[in-house]
């Protein structure tokens, strides 16, 4: 897909959304938005690891610094709000996880409370 | 002048491509701070194991070590902040930047920041010095409420006051480090008059950071290596619109000397109506 759009009486060709070209002294430079390529790649791990404990939460937070940085003259790029609409969803799962955990870990130690009160009094 | 929106879109621009070395320069700023903290504490440790209060004399040295600790601490890290201060005005001026910059403030008059580092320590715990006291009597005598009323009201009139001087002369370590044959006070006075009708400004931009640090607390502060490069850069630009604002060179023909004069006036009345009524549209 190659898009065109005028920025700064510049010719500026965007090859994909992470990839545009300027056109400086006649050769052409491919400039890439790293910020929003890591905003990106944050987001989707926040939510890979949204399960692991609320390591989803650092990525997805990450993330969403990393897509607020990223914008310098123009409007967001896709790769960065990919990277924060997918950092929002990691911290909002992570989050979740982080509470149905905590829910399991307290029913499982109350069982297991009850089951070693009950072995003290089998045992009296 | 600048917006505040505008001067944080310009910190972004500056800092794009050049995230590595703002990254590096606080990676190892905290080492530095980290290693230099713990050889301190080790110091430390040694001399309470050596004068562990047998007597008034080994306690009044342990307490004049750990203010001359505390001072050393203020000193260095003060002489580090210059190098980073002075790595990001690179970074913002286009100027090549390196990680090795964070050392810069070792090669340009140590002994000075380092003093400005102990005199911000030592003018704070003066001010504590009644707090301290009175919460020493307190425990002593048993009756605690004179010292909490006196600690309240005290520590609030401490905080608008610091929080004045620090908008006041929030723009004198940016002068320094930019300018560095100008002396101490002539910095301070400069940041003064540079802020005069410009404090809420300030405020507003660090204030605007806010957010920001809200969402790094998540990442367990880790995304503070690139907020801290870009809260420190847009002060940077900040910094730099007032500069150009009432500093600026002029190379002037000699029959056109007064003639540039006037214009350059004319230049200025008007950029400094223009600066109060955007002062009155935001208050």
């Amino acid at each position: 897909m190659y898009t065109e759009e005028k920025m700064a009486g510049q010719t500026i060709g965007t090859v994909c959304p992470a990839i545009t070209i300027k056109k400086k002294e006649g050769n052409v430079v491919e400039e890439t938005n790293k910020m929003a390529l890591a905003s990106m790649i944050a987001g989707i791990l926040s939510i890979v690891l949204s399960c692991c404990c609320g390591l989803g939460i650092v990525a997805g937070s990450l993330a969403v610094i990393f897509a607020g940085l990223s914008r310098v003259e123009e409007p967001l790029s896709t790769n960065a709000k990919a990277g924060l609409i997918t950092g929002i969803i990691g911290i909002i799962l992570s989050m979740i996880a982080v509470v149905i955990l905590t829910f399991l870990m307290a029913g499982v130690m109350g069982n297991g409370l009850e089951t070693l009160m009950k072995l003290g009094r089998a045992l009296q | 002048m600048m917006e505040r929106a505008e001067l944080k879109q310009k910190a972004r621009g500056s800092l794009k491509g050049n995230y590595g070395v703002a990254v590096g320069i606080a990676l190892l700023n905290s080492v530095v701070l980290g290693v230099f903290s713990e050889v301190l504490r080790l110091a430390a440790a040694m001399v309470g194991v050596f004068s562990a209060g047998i007597t008034s004399a080994a306690s009044i040295f342990g307490i004049v070590f750990f203010a001359v600790i505390g001072f050393l601490y203020a000193g260095f890290s003060c002489i580090l902040a210059a190098g980073t201060v002075r790595a990001h005005q690179n970074i913002c001026e286009g100027r090549k930047t390196e990680i090795g910059d964070l050392f810069w403030g070792f090669k340009n008059r140590p002994l000075r920041f380092a003093g400005i580092g102990v005199a911000i320590v030592a003018v704070i715990s003066i001010c504590l010095l009644p707090i301290a006291v009175l919460t020493a009597a307190a425990a002593i005598t048993g009756d605690g409420r004179f010292a909490v009323l006196f600690i309240s009201i005290y520590s609030a009139i401490l905080a608008v006051a610091a929080i004045y001087l620090y908008l006041t002369f929030g723009l004198f370590f940016y002068i320094l480090v930019d300018k560095p044959t100008k002396t101490v006070w002539k910095a301070l006075k400069e940041s003064r008059v540079m802020m005069t009708k410009k404090r809420l400004r300030l405020a507003a931009l660090k204030i605007s950071f806010l957010g920001w640090y809200v969402i790094s607390l998540f990442s367990f502060g880790i995304g503070n290596l690139w907020l801290n490069s870009y809260r420190i850069c847009t002060t940077c630009w900040f910094y730099k619109s007032y500069r150009d604002l009432y500093s600026r060179v002029v190379i002037v023909e000699p029959d056109r000397l007064w003639e540039t004069v006037e214009k350059l006036c004319a230049d200025y009345r008007q950029k400094q109506e223009e600066t109060v009524s955007h002062e009155e549209k935001t208050e």
